[in-house]
């Protein structure tokens, strides 16, 4: 049977359910009055019902897009609602990377505790005896065999005369000792000491990053001793920290979430 | 949406609940929800300018909007519910509060509503004019 055929009392029923798909708060605002219209156009003669039921089907279906868009606005986009949760986002955006760069630096910083402490003491005895006299003294026997730079976690010493040039080290990397580059040596000759992560490069990129303190030293042969230590497990530590602050940043972010959609639904607008 | 000064956003008013931030960028993000300007929605035109000339339920602005005169719109019952709701929250329209049937409500125009009518009248009028100049419409003829 086609629509047109209905009875007014059928029609008025299917529309009547059908009103049943608006959101609660439009329907309750204005159901009745919609109703009343559909009643009144029916009762008009001067609109045939041909012309109506295609209306009003093309109605319910873009009105209702429209009202259930409309509800979801007035529920979760609401200016005041988006503007705290812009700001609570950026408050825990900022408390992510606070929990990432706080315990970071105290590991990084104290990677380098053993090199200050190995560089200060070469130094000292350095200044004294200079570069090439020290190490003729055996300054470096008493530091143990060769550092494997790549695979030990050993820290290790290099020194270097005033140009730069390694003159003895008890670390090697790919058989060669590394030098760091020329501007590590010109801040050390004018501000006394630099604490540089250094990844060396010889021959090619192998990817090894170096919690590096180089001091200068003064005295009859001034030169530069390089204290370092392989940053391995460091780095693996600062990848953990990485790890579960990027958790708890997601986590706080998704509670801001839950807790924005909660309370834009529990604060919906109730009446039209 | 930009509100002709002077006209109030009665939104504003609802939002305080939230309103912590004693900051210009807050009240500027919150200065949402004014009046529409022109050009307005074909819809909205047809019920502005139904009501113009006194209030009016809903069937009877359907009815008026289908017309030539009125815009020639095919409103059905949600669109034009929806867009009162929109305007009254907008201010430009206003229940009247008389009703002969409790179902059957009427609106009127508010004065921003006019205002709104005017200005959207103005723009059409200031556009026909220029078609005529042009040559695109008769003088004389049906705008």
């Amino acid at each position: 049977m086609m629509p047109a055929a209905l009875s007014t009392e059928t029609l008025e029923r299917i529309y009547a359910q059908a009103l049943r798909l608006y959101p609660a708060r439009f329907r309750a605002a204005h159901g009745a009055s919609m109703r009343q219209t559909f009643r009144d156009a029916l009762r008009d003669r001067s609109l045939s019902r041909r012309a109506l039921i295609p209306l009003v089907l093309r109605d319910l279906v873009t009105s209702l897009a429209k009202e259930h868009f409309a509800m979801l606005r007035d529920t979760f986009l609401r200016p005041a609602l988006l503007f705290n949760t812009v700001v609570l986002a950026g408050i825990s955006t900022v408390l992510a990377v606070a929990l990432y760069t706080i315990p970071q630096q105290v590991l990084r910083q104290g990677a380098n505790d053993p090199q200050i402490q190995m560089a200060t003491d070469l130094t000292t005895f350095l200044d004294r005896y200079g570069v090439t006299g020290g190490l003729n003294q055996g300054a470096l026997l008493q530091s143990g065999g060769v550092v494997d730079i790549a695979h030990s976690l050993s820290p290790f010493l290099i020194v270097y005369n005033d140009q730069g040039q390694p003159l003895g080290s008890n670390a090697q990397l790919n058989g060669q000792t590394p030098a760091p580059p020329i501007g590590v040596f010109e801040y050390t000759r004018v501000h006394g000491e630099e604490r540089i992560s250094w990844q060396p490069v010889l021959g090619r990129e192998h990817g090894v990053r170096i919690a590096a303190v180089v001091q200068r030293v003064n005295g009859p042969q001034p030169g530069f001793v390089l204290a370092g230590r392989n940053m391995r497990e460091v780095e693996a530590r600062e990848q953990q920290i990485e790890q579960m602050a990027g958790l708890a940043w997601i986590a706080m972010l998704g509670l801001i979430l839950l807790g924005t959609a909660a309370f834009g639904w529990y604060s919906r607008p109730k009446t039209a | 949406m930009i509100t002709p000064k002077g006209l109030k956003n009665q939104e504003n008013d609802r939002i305080d609940l939230l309103q912590i931030y004693p900051l210009r960028m807050y009240n500027s993000f919150m200065a949402t929800g004014t009046a529409p300007t022109a050009p307005l929605t074909p819809a909205v035109f047809a019920i502005l300018l139904s009501l113009a000339d006194g209030e009016k339920h809903g069937y009877l602005i359907m009815k008026d909007a289908r017309a030539p005169q009125g815009g020639g719109i095919r409103l059905g019952p949600g669109t034009l519910y929806g867009s009162l709701e929109r305007m009254m929250r907008d201010g430009l329209v206003e229940e009247s509060g008389i009703s002969d049937d409790e179902r059957r409500r009427y609106y009127r125009l508010t004065q921003q509503g006019h205002s709104v009518l005017a200005v959207e009248l103005e723009r059409l009028d200031a556009a026909v004019s220029s078609a005529r100049s042009h040559g695109l419409l008769a003088h004389g003829g049906h705008s």
